[in-house]
């Protein structure tokens, strides 16, 4: 043994010290030591799962936003069909209106340029029956002899008995 | 206003007295002097007219015919008046 150069006082002396430190560390240390160990592994597993609930919460609370977000944008989209819609509806009723009142315009205008024609119509022929018959008197007065009219006078009376005007 | 019962018999009585006396007035108008034989012609297709006092007034506007006026009775049987009527009658027609 010495030749290999283990010392055998040593080697017994270690092992007793050795064996004392196991007994201490054993009978002192072990147990508070894998206590703390159990412990601290223990908090790791809780903070693990306190972290998955945290995550997990996280991951719901984010699909909620994310289905908010989706649900909000619908409705926005929904909100501006419906104000389009409107829009237009009220665009179209507005010009179907203006096109009617354009046309009670037209025919109001027409009838009147029709009223109008007709007067001025009424009052030209009006005009021209009095003037030719202002011609006619005034030419009859200078043309007619008075032999000629004492045959008209003569006719008209004789005439007078069927169309005798009173007045 | 009263007015007095005396007062308005003697005005009907005058205002009867002037009809009467514009009744018995005749005048006629012609667009020339008539002769004797047209006035009696005259007379003849209107009896009313015998024995009442007929004036004369020339009027050259009615061309021809005469206008017969008897107080407030008026006869037209002028030829204006004739052509009057035809102007009216165009007016009407058309």
């Amino acid at each position: 043994m010495e030749g290999l150069g283990i010392d055998l006082k040593l080697l017994i002396a270690q092992i007793i010290n050795f064996g004392l430190f196991f007994y201490v560390f054993k009978r002192f240390l072990a147990k508070p030591f894998v206590s703390f160990i159990d412990e601290e592994k223990q908090k790791e597993a809780e903070r693990e799962t306190s972290l998955q609930k945290a995550k997990k919460l996280e991951d719901e609370l984010l699909k909620k936003e994310q289905q908010a977000q989706e649900k909000a944008r619908k409705e926005a989209q929904e909100i501006v069909k419906e104000a389009k819609q409107t829009a237009e509806k009220l665009k179209e009723n507005i010009l179907s209106q203006a096109q009617e009142e354009g046309q009670e315009i037209k025919k109001k205008a027409q009838k009147q340029i029709e009223l109008e024609k007709e007067t001025i119509y009424a009052d030209a022929k009006e005009k021209v029956a009095k003037l030719s018959l202002f011609i006619v008197q005034n030419t009859l007065r200078e043309v007619l002899s008075d032999d000629l009219r004492k045959k008209i006078t003569e006719r008209i009376l004789k005439n007078s008995s069927k169309h005798i005007k009173l007045s | 206003m009263k007015i007095k019962q005396r007062l308005k018999e003697d005005l009907k009585k005058y205002l009867f007295k002037k009809q009467e006396e514009e009744q018995n007035k005749v005048t006629i108008r012609s667009a020339y002097k008539l002769a004797e034989e047209e006035l009696k012609s005259i007379v003849e297709l209107f009896p009313e007219l015998k024995g009442k006092e007929v004036a004369q007034i020339i009027d050259d506007s009615l061309i021809a015919g005469v206008v017969i006026q008897q107080g407030s009775k008026v006869r037209d049987l002028s030829l204006k008046s004739q052509l009057m009527s035809l102007e009216q009658r165009i007016n009407e027609i058309a």
